[in-house]
């Protein structure tokens, strides 16, 4: 029954997010000198939180909303996930590899479902290689480059 | 006439080679972001933010209010040659607008659209002109729990009325408090929720926020929702016939007004304004089975609001400081990040700021009105970018934007994970724009509230004891009751759109 209800999971991790705020919360001043401290708004808000999450998941057993399609199609499922799966790539690659590199892995694999291969080769290289002369050289904007300095 | 004078040399500011050509570039750069779909007014600003760390704030923000208004411009094309909204506001333009193109008339309907724009985008700053100064001279006076019962208004007010469930909409606002609440509280300097993490003491950078919850998560429903687009209409003439002229230009007239009340409110976005202003046409016109048929009135009235609405709204941003739409909270952002506070004292303490960016509006729609007469087949063409080549250049911006803002790829990595944020919170019609308002408004509201009950010694009663702060309490429980009451009765399909993005 909660397996198939979007609503539901997310009230759930709301709930487990809230609940940690509000223990956190209790670490700070809820008072301080001057009327209340650091720790008073945490304190009511990730209380609040609580609160409205849990009504939030009875809505939800109750199936008061209708979250169709939550997770789409394959195909766009496979979209989103080179996206993310390219975007952390280049993340985690950029320190080492420079920006140059990094770009060109980035769109090449943003492009590659889209056009022939080296087609999408040559437009990322191209559009890097746009990319460090427009920001790096003319605009002097301080981007990651690798030891040999692209 | 000070406040004349004032403006006379906020044009002089305007007019200089320089701001005209940022003025020039943030106008484009809003039509193109209008006209394509997939890149909304909110994600632009968010995103062109980091571009304008080096330049002068006068020019960023001219250039970035350029992208605001130029955005509503472009929106309407889209509508009428290829009925895709290319903005939330425009969704409405494509019901009389899309029908008037498959008719033979695309230019009038552009046309009538452009000049509707340019009335609707001007008469608020004439109003922001002699309103706004004596607005903020009489906030002045406002004290912490004024402040406090203002900005909870916007919220309550968005969250209410806006929304599909109020209880989606609190905990969407409650999130963007508390995030707004992570690092080091300014007041005690107590550090709160980093969970031991060195980043996370500075806070989380607002550009980066919004750029991940609108930018990527837009992209991420874009490609999965895979894009077809319409070979657009063609474009002949551009100007009503002769018996159209008075019954549009009334349209213009309404849509002015409903458009320039309804940026004042906080809490309402620029797609309302344009619904509102259909449904009076609608209302007021002999013969309403005319409308999603091609009447010029559908066209004329909501183009008109959309744009009054977006110049209407930076009245309660330079009086006020308080942001009434997602859109408006990102040039809040960007204000603050260039070292301006928005507020009441803004008109007193950076009056050449204040009046050169208000000049630039008024000449940005002049230079939005001459690209839009003329020049409309040209903007057409645009509209047949495929998305496939669009979207790696946006995801390219967001990630060098992010990295910017501090040089660290933290900042990536925080994007990246409020772009899936904001695409499950989409997905599951949790407001991303209360989230975005309160992280804006986040730290102010927090001092206002203790500064309010330190006034008070700890009690709550200080919010209804005094005039105003007590008035506007009130006016909230109202709109509160408005909205549990059509939640309850599920009235609320009508205002249900949580858009502007």
């Amino acid at each position: 029954m909660i397996r198939k209800n979007a609503d539901a999971w997310a009230s759930l991790v709301i709930l487990a997010i809230a609940v940690a705020c509000f223990v956190t919360s209790l670490q700070y001043d809820y008072i301080a000198d001057l009327g209340p401290g650091a720790g008073f708004l945490p304190f009511w808000l990730s209380l609040l939180l609580i609160v409205l999450s849990a009504l939030y998941l009875i809505q939800a057993l109750r199936r008061r909303f209708v979250t169709e399609n939550f997770l789409p199609e394959k195909s766009g499922l496979l979209k989103i996930g080179l996206v993310l799966f390219s975007l952390v790539l280049f993340i985690l690659i950029v320190n080492v590899t420079g920006i140059v590199i990094a770009t060109a892995v980035l769109l090449f694999l943003l492009l590659m479902g889209e056009f022939r291969w080296y087609v999408s080769l040559a437009m990322a290289i191209f559009g890097a290689l746009v990319l460090y002369f427009g920001f790096v050289i003319l605009l002097n904007i301080p981007l990651p480059v690798n030891r040999f300095g692209f | 006439m000070e406040n004349f004078n004032l403006l006379l040399d906020g044009f002089a500011t305007a007019l200089t080679w320089e701001n005209l050509l940022y003025c020039l570039i943030g106008v484009v750069i809003g039509m193109l972001v209008g006209i394509l779909p997939g890149i909304g007014p909110t994600s632009a600003i968010a995103i062109l933010i980091p571009i304008t760390f080096g330049m002068d704030p006068v020019s960023a923000i001219i250039m970035l209010a350029g992208i605001f208004s130029g955005s509503m411009y472009g929106g309407t094309i889209t509508s009428v040659l290829i009925n895709t909204p290319g903005e939330a506001a425009s969704v409405i333009t494509c019901i009389d607008g899309y029908q008037m193109a498959k008719q033979g008339r695309a230019g009038t309907a552009l046309g009538i659209a452009a000049i509707g724009s340019f009335i609707g985008g001007l008469v608020p700053i004439f109003l922001l002109v002699f309103v706004a100064p004596t607005l903020a001279s009489f906030a002045l006076r406002f004290g912490p729990p004024e402040y406090f019962a203002l900005m909870l208004l916007g919220l309550m007010t968005l969250v209410s009325l806006m929304g599909k469930s109020i209880i989606k909409g609190l905990i969407a606002a409650i999130f963007g408090f508390l995030l707004a609440l992570i690092g080091m509280d300014p007041v005690s300097g107590e550090v709160r929720f980093t969970f031991g993490t060195l980043e996370l003491m500075r806070g989380i950078d607002f550009t980066v926020l919004a750029m991940g919850l609108f930018g990527i998560s837009e992209i991420l429903l874009n490609l999965e929702k895979g894009s077809n687009v319409e070979k657009p209409a063609k474009i002949k003439g551009l100007l009503p016939n002769r018996d159209e002229w008075k019954p549009a230009l009334k349209s213009i007239a309404r849509g002015t007004g409903i458009g320039t009340f309804l940026g004042l409110i906080p809490g309402v976005v620029a797609a309302v304004s344009s619904l509102i202003s259909y449904t009076v046409e609608k209302k007021v016109a002999k013969n309403p089975s005319r409308f999603g048929k091609g009447a010029i009135e559908g066209v004329a009235g909501p183009d008109t609001a959309n744009n009054a609405f977006s110049s209407s709204a930076l009245i309660p941003l330079f009086s006020l400081g308080l942001p009434g739409s997602p859109t408006v909270a990102v040039l809040l952002g960007a204000l603050i990040l260039h070292g301006l506070t928005p507020g009441p004292r803004l008109f007193q303490d950076n009056p050449d700021f204040v009046w050169a960016v208000i000049a630039s509006l008024v000449i940005g729609n002049v230079m939005l009105l001459i690209l839009n007469l003329p020049l409309a087949k040209m903007w057409a063409q645009i509209t047949r970018v495929p998305y496939k080549l669009l979207f790696p250049i946006v995801i390219i911006f967001c990630v060098l934007g992010a990295y910017t803002v501090n040089n660290s790829v933290w900042d990536v990595w925080v994007m990246l994970l409020f772009g899936v944020i904001g695409y499950v919170m989409k997905k599951l019609d949790l407001p991303m724009a209360a989230t975005v308002l309160t992280f804006v408004l986040g730290q102010k509201m927090e001092s206002s509230l203790l500064q309010s009950m330190a006034i008070s010694n700890g009690s709550l009663l200080v919010f209804f004891q005094r005039p105003i702060s007590g008035t506007i309490m009130v006016v909230i429980g109202i709109i509160l009751l408005i909205g549990i009451y059509s939640s309850v009765k599920n009235k609320k399909k009508m205002l249900a759109e949580d858009a502007e993005i």
